[in-house]
């Protein structure tokens, strides 16, 4: 038990000499001091140092006569050139990001506009796809024009119109050459 | 310095504040004034470079009074502002320079003259034991060298010591602690030292 109280007092002991413990913890480090010669030797020796340090400390560096106000002139110079635009790093990063989410705005507006035309998309290969690749082989066969494929992928007005171009190409295009079913 | 005293001093800090800030020069000056031995001091203890205390100075005193406007007195004592921005660029100081060359006897001989009435003995053994306080005071870590002169030579408190160096006040009580301890233990070694020599005439 007197062991912790002369660690205690140990390890608090600077805080007490430099008057920096609430008023209880004082009364307590007081009775310590008082009780145990350990405590006290402590005590002693911290102030001291407390002594020595706050008798020697602020006479060192002490400027030399006239160097502070030669150092005014050029303090004076430099608070009165103009401040220099100059960022912080979270202002870099909120700038930043605003001009990349410009960028990803713009860029995603090219994409939307390109994707407004219609996309020639090559489709896989469908029954009657192979059925013309067989005849195709044929060297007798002589191979109908056949209209590409169109594929319309679009928003819905733009889907309206690609329905329309394609019921109208239905309509107009009369194949002469119907597909024959395999095994005819 | 008194509580009476610093709250004069404050009230006087604060009205040159807003003087500055209404565009008066003067103000300027005297400000610079109340706080500039303060500020040379404290920089010259950190990174122990005549040159290098008053870059960083110029610096920390271009900077507070270009950015004065961003000081705000509900947070911090002007005093603690300035001395964390002091304390902010000797770090950049001694972070660029790791190993600052010291001539600790020279700078004694230079700024704290003996008395005339001392006698060569008694000149000697202060001499010995200021030049073994500086070497102490080099041997500690930045941290703890920062605690113990904001404490020691400048009166500072756990409180506004722990605002300087951004931590927690428990934080500055143990670097002051440690700071204490390593002391401590150099300059008995060399107080020992010292009585041995005596001894032996």
């Amino acid at each position: 038990m007197r062991l912790i109280q002369i660690l205690y007092c140990r390890w608090r002991m600077v805080a007490y000499v430099n008057g920096e413990l609430s008023p209880a913890i004082r009364r307590r480090m007081a009775r310590y001091i008082e009780q145990y010669p350990a405590c006290y030797a402590e005590y002693r020796r911290q102030r001291e140092l407390r002594l020595e340090l706050s008798e020697r400390l602020p006479i060192y560096g002490i400027p030399q006569g006239g160097r502070i106000q030669q150092l005014w002139c050029s303090i004076e110079r430099e608070v009165a050139k103009p401040t220099r635009f100059r960022l912080t790093s979270s202002q870099i990063t909120i700038y930043g990001l605003i001009v990349v989410s410009l960028l990803w705005m713009i860029m995603h507006i090219i994409t939307l506009h390109q994707s407004n035309a219609m996309t020639l998309v090559i489709t896989p290969p469908t029954p009657d796809n192979a059925v013309q690749t067989i005849e195709t082989s044929n060297p007798n066969y002589t191979a109908p024009t056949m209209p590409p494929t169109v594929v319309a992928i679009a928003t819905s007005g733009h889907l309206m119109i690609a329905n329309q171009v394609l019921s109208e190409q239905t309509t107009i295009y009369q194949n002469p050459y119907p597909t024959p079913k395999l095994g005819e | 310095m008194t509580d009476e005293t610093t709250v004069h001093g404050a009230e006087e800090v604060n009205a040159l504040i807003q003087a500055c800030l209404a565009g008066d020069q003067t103000a300027y000056t005297d400000l610079y004034d109340y706080f500039a031995t303060g500020i040379y001091r404290l920089c010259y203890s950190l990174v122990f470079q005549r040159q290098d205390a008053e870059d960083v100075m110029q610096e920390t005193f271009v900077y507070a009074f270009k950015n004065l406007h961003r000081f705000d007195p509900s947070r911090a004592s002007f005093k603690t502002w300035l001395y964390t921005i002091a304390v902010s660029r000797c770090r950049n100081t001694y972070r660029r320079k790791r190993l600052p060359h010291i001539d600790l006897g020279q700078l004694f001989r230079q700024e704290i003259a003996a008395p005339r009435s001392e006698r060569p003995e008694a000149e000697l053994a202060r001499k010995q034991m200021q030049d073994a306080l500086y070497q102490a005071l080099q041997s500690l870590t930045p941290a703890l060298r920062e605690a113990v002169v904001l404490r020691y030579g400048h009166g500072l408190t756990y409180r506004e010591i722990a605002d300087v160096m951004g931590c927690p006040p428990k934080t500055a009580e143990s670097r002051i602690r440690l700071a204490h301890q390593h002391l401590r233990h150099i300059l008995q070694a060399h107080g020992q030292g010292l009585l041995e020599e005596l001894l032996s005439f």
